[in-house]
């Protein structure tokens, strides 16, 4: 039952670099996602043809949502948080092509994107009100919740990559485990279901870490 | 499933490829393609703006305008009515004088008209009158009347004879019409024609004739001179007397 193998493998190693197939699926994601994007972007004009328009209906819907959110200049945090929901989103639904692991079920995968949101949130905050100012959130209401405050940060990024890699490791073992036992469509039902859980959990992934961000600045205001 | 830190690197270091080749081939460019359409979107709008803007101060320069147009056409037509009034008035007064004029010489007319005919009726007055006068006299006078003038005529003939010898004329004899209403006697004609020549120191030549029409008298002439004692002459030396004044 080699091929059904739903935990990532070392393919091949350089030295003490070992290249899970993890990583492969993802570089052949990133090269799937730079072709689209390279071609969606290649003829934009002001009159936007068909495509454009869908393109930018995306964008400005991301743009509302962190308006929304966020009180801050939308185009500062769209391009960290559209590679994020990109990149999560495709690497969920990468599990779909036979042969193909999905990335996002490697908790390495989830807790390196749970990283990047907790480093952003920082970033973020102290580079829009300073250090000094972006630490006084971690005294409020009182310095009693200082402890909490830091557990929160701790947890709340390990629930981001736990939430994310249970979804996706679920979703992948029960398509294999249905595929064993009843053979090739039943699982059918529950790839759709998968393909409509990827996509919410990539949006769920990229909200968080958006009120997260917002929960760093608002204290100030 | 185990904790590979290579993977977690490795996932770390795809995510920030990915995102700057994003960056250069996703955001930019639609970031700018949406920057560049809200710009023209906003310049379009200013531009309209602009445009109606420029309209509506056209309109209003237009009003303006037209406004100025109709001030000058009311001055026009004002100025128009004036001269207009200045001829009619100036017309008026012409034909006033005109009339007054043609009045005048009318009334000129009219009062020679009047004075012709009052000439006239004073003229057949008097024709009338001097008619009616020797008519009268007509029927009373007779011979003793016609001696009685012819009387108080000899009686007056030194001054008749003075009268003449004023005109000095080269002839010998001097001829002398004699008219009498009634015959007179030789005798009386005879002693005038020598009283006359001792007087003038010429001879003098009678011719007598008779006329009735004078009704009673006589009435001399020699050369161009007439010396007239007749009632006729009386009366119409009166008539021509009463003809000059007025």
């Amino acid at each position: 039952m080699k091929i059904f193998n739903v935990f990532p493998e070392t393919i091949f190693s350089i030295g003490p670099v070992h290249i899970t197939d993890t990583v492969i699926t993802t570089w052949f994601v990133m090269v799937a996602i730079i072709t689209i994007c390279y071609l969606a972007t290649r003829k934009l004009s002001v009159k936007p043809s068909f495509f454009q328009e869908i393109l930018e209906a995306i964008f400005e819907a991301m743009e509302k949502t962190i308006k929304d959110i966020l009180p801050l200049d939308p185009w500062l945090v769209v391009p960290m948080l559209g590679t994020l929901w990109i990149l999560i989103g495709f690497s969920n639904l990468a599990g779909l092509i036979p042969g193909l692991k999905t990335p996002t079920a490697d908790l390495n995968t989830t807790l390196a994107f749970a990283l990047i949101s907790f480093s952003m949130t920082h970033v973020i905050g102290i580079a829009t009100q300073g250090l000094k100012g972006y630490l006084v959130h971690y005294k409020e209401p009182t310095w009693l919740l200082l402890p909490f405050h830091l557990i929160a940060e701790v947890t709340r990024t390990a629930a981001l990559a736990v939430r994310l890699f249970g979804n996706m490791l679920s979703g992948d073992m029960i398509a294999i485990i249905l595929l064993g036992i009843v053979g090739l469509l039943v699982p059918i039902p529950f790839s759709l279901l998968h393909i409509i859980i990827g996509i919410i959990q990539a949006y769920i992934f990229g909200i968080l870490t958006l009120v997260f961000i917002a929960g760093g600045i608002k204290t100030k205001s | 499933m185990k904790f590979n830190i290579w993977t977690l690197l490795f996932q770390i270091i795809n995510f920030v490829i990915l995102l700057y080749i994003l960056r250069r081939i996703l955001y930019k460019p639609i970031r700018e393609i949406i920057e560049k359409r809200r710009g023209l979107i906003a310049k379009t709008v200013e531009d309209a703006e602009k445009t109606k803007k420029e309209a509506l101060e056209l309109k209003e320069k237009n009003q303006e305008e037209l406004n100025k147009a109709k001030e000058l056409q009311s001055q026009m037509l004002e100025q128009t009515r004036e001269e207009a009034l200045k001829d009619r008035n100036k017309l008026l007064g012409e034909a006033e004088k005109d009339a007054a004029k043609i009045i005048e010489k009318e009334k000129a007319l009219i009062d020679a008209e009047k004075m012709r005919i009052e000439s006239e009726l004073k003229n057949k007055t008097l024709e009338m009158v001097s008619v009616f006068a020797s008519n009268l006299l007509k029927d009373i006078s007779d011979e003793e009347l016609h001696n009685a003038i012819l009387r108080k005529f000899l009686k007056e003939t030194g001054k008749f004879v003075s009268d003449i010898s004023k005109i000095k004329e080269k002839e010998e004899t001097v001829n002398i019409d004699l008219v009498t209403a009634y015959p007179l006697p030789m005798v009386d004609v005879k002693t005038f024609q020598e009283t006359l020549a001792s007087h003038l120191a010429k001879k003098v030549k009678m011719n007598t004739t008779i006329d009735k029409t004078l009704i009673a008298g006589v009435r001399i002439k020699a050369y161009d001179m007439i010396y007239d004692s007749s009632l006729a002459g009386q009366v119409n030396a009166l008539a021509s007397q009463l003809k000059e004044t007025k």
